[in-house]
C-alpha cells in the first residue's frame, strides 16, 4: 500500500502524501525524536522529510528498498545531519541502549519483515552483549564514535573496534 | 581522527557502508560517504543492503504522535508547486505577467503610495535619466499586489516595498528576474515586512529591464539551495515604463 501511495506521490497526488504521512509520521517522529531529543527540532526535520518525499518520491524504487526502509533512512539521515550540525553540544541524560518495545508495529509490517527481524536478532545475539548494545545504541541515537565511546565509557579505539567487528560479523551472519 | 585502531582487522575491509548506515560517522566522513553513494554504484548497493537490514531495529523505537499543526504546515508548503521545468515556460510567465499588468493599469494610484525613506545615495550621474519605473508584483491568482518594485536609474537599484506579503511558516521570499526569453536570475531573499534596495545584476541595467518579469517564490530559509526556484510563485509582475 505504501509503495503504491509513493508512486502516486511521484505523480503529485496530495492525498497520497497525506496517506503516507498518516501511516508513517508517528513512527518517523519516534525515530527522529530519539536522535534529537527535541520535539520542535524533530518536527522541523519531519516537515523536511515529507517535503523531500513530495519532491523526490520518483527516486523511490520498490525493487530496491521497502517503502518503510526508504522513509526511515531518509528521516534518520536528516536527523543525524542535524545532530552533527549542532556540533559538540554536550548531551545530557543519555539513556540506556535498550529501548521500550513499540506497541505499534511498523506501518509496512510484512510477514517477511518479521522473519528478517528474527534473523537480525539471531545475528545480534551472537555478538558480545556489550558490542550488540553499542550497535543498538548507535542506531537509535545516531551518535558519532566519539560520543558513543564517551556515553558508554570506553576509549574511542575500543568503540571503533567493537562496532567495526560487529558490523563485519553481522554481515557474515546475515549473508550466511 | 586516526589512531592505531583505525586499522581494520587483518584482511578485512573497513565496513564503511555499515558505519554510515548505523550513523557513527562524523560530519565530514558522512559527506564523503554520501559522495560515494552517488559516484559508486557498488558502494550505494552496500549502503542499501545495510539499510534494509539495520532499519528493522526501528521497530523497537516507540512512536510519537506529531503535533496537529504539522500536517497543515506541510500541506501549505506543497500547494501548487511549480516544477523547475515550468519555470522557464514562456507561456506561463506571459500569463502571469498579463494578469499583473492588467491590475497595474487599473491601479495607477499605486505610484503615489508613500515610499519609505530611502537610504542616502551617491549623487546620481547626470547622464542617466531620473525616471523611475514601477512594477507591481502581485499574487497571480488574486491579483493582490504583494510588493511594489521601483526602478532607480540613478543607482541601478530596485527599491522593494512589501505591501501585504505573507510566506508560509519556515519559508523565505526569494525575488527573481526573468529577462524575456531567458532563465530566471535570483535577486536573493527579500524581507516581507521592510523595504529593501537591491542592485540590478550587471547586463540587466538597460532597456531589457522593462520587458523582464519579476517574481517572488517561497523557498527554504536562506533561499533556493540550487539557484533554481523550487517553491511556488507567490507573486509576479512587470515594470511599467514611466
Amino acid at each position: 500500500m505504501l509503495s503504491r501511495a509513493l508512486a502516486r506521490v511521484a505523480n503529485r497526488d496530495h492525498d497520497a502524501l497525506k496517506y503516507v504521512y498518516r501511516h508513517t509520521s508517528a513512527k518517523l517522529l519516534g525515530v527522529v525524536l530519539r536522535i534529537l531529543n527535541d520535539r520542535e527540532e524533530s518536527e522541523d526535520v519531519l516537515q523536511d522529510v515529507y517535503l523531500t518525499v513530495w519532491n523526490k518520491a520518483d527516486r523511490f524504487d520498490p525493487e530496491k528498498a521497502s517503502p518503510i526502509t526508504w522513509l526511515v533512512s531518509l528521516a534518520r539521515n536528516r536527523a543525524i545531519d542535524k545532530l552533527r550540525a549542532r556540533g559538540t553540544r554536550v548531551m545530557t541524560g543519555v539513556e540506556e541502549a535498550e529501548a521500550l518495545p513499540d506497541a505499534a508495529p511498523l506501518a509496512s509490517a510484512r510477514v517477511e519483515a518479521d522473519e528478517d527481524r528474527q534473523r537480525l536478532d539471531g545475528c545480534l545475539d551472537q555478538l558480545d552483549p556489550k558490542h550488540s548494545g553499542a550497535v543498538r545504541k548507535a542506531f537509535f541515537e545516531g551518535l558519532t564514535y566519539d560520543a558513543l565511546a564517551q556515553a558508554v565509557g570506553v576509549p574511542l579505539g575500543t568503540m571503533k573496534s567493537w562496532i567495526r567487528r560487529s558490523l563485519i560479523s553481522l554481515r557474515a551472519c546475515l549473508e550466511a | 581522527m586516526t589512531d592505531a585502531t583505525d586499522i581494520p582487522p587483518e584482511g578485512e575491509e573497513r565496513p564503511l557502508a555499515g558505519e554510515y548506515v548505523l550513523g557513527v560517522l562524523a560530519a565530514d566522513e558522512r559527506a564523503e560517504a554520501e559522495r560515494r553513494i552517488v559516484a559508486e554504484p557498488a558502494f550505494a548497493r552496500s549502503v542499501a543492503w545495510w539499510e534494509e537490514r539495520l532499519t528493522l531495529l526501528a521497530a523497537d523505537i516507540p512512536s510519537a504522535t506529531p503535533s496537529e499543526g504539522l500536517w497543515p504546515r506541510i500541506q501549505n508548503l506543497i500547494v501548487e508547486p511549480l516544477k523547475p521545468s515550468a519555470w522557464n515556460s514562456v507561456n506561463l510567465w506571459r500569463g502571469v505577467a498579463a494578469g499583473a499588468l492588467a491590475l497595474a493599469a487599473a491601479s495607477v494610484v499605486i505610484a503615489v503610495l508613500p515610499r519609505p525613506a530611502a537610504p542616502p545615495i551617491v549623487a546620481p550621474s547626470p547622464a542617466k535619466p531620473q525616471a523611475a519605473e514601477v512594477a507591481l508584483i502581485a499574487d497571480p491568482t488574486s491579483n493582490k499586489p504583494m510588493v511594489v518594485a521601483t526602478l532607480d536609474h540613478a543607482t541601478d537599484q530596485v527599491m522593494l516595498t512589501p505591501m501585504d506579503m505573507k510566506m508560509p511558516q519556515g519559508r523565505d521570499a526569494e525575488l527573481w528576474i526573468i529577462p524575456e526569453g531567458q532563465k530566471a536570475i535570483s535577486l536573493g531573499v527579500i524581507p516581507t515586512d521592510a523595504p529593501k534596495r537591491i542592485p540590478m545584476p550587471e547586463g540587466l541595467r538597460g532597456a531589457g529591464t522593462y520587458t523582464a518579469l519579476l517574481a517572488v517564490t517561497d523557498e527554504p530559509i536562506g533561499g533556493s539551495p540550487t539557484g533554481v526556484a523550487t517553491g511556488s510563485v507567490r507573486a509576479a509582475g512587470k515594470f511599467l515604463k514611466g
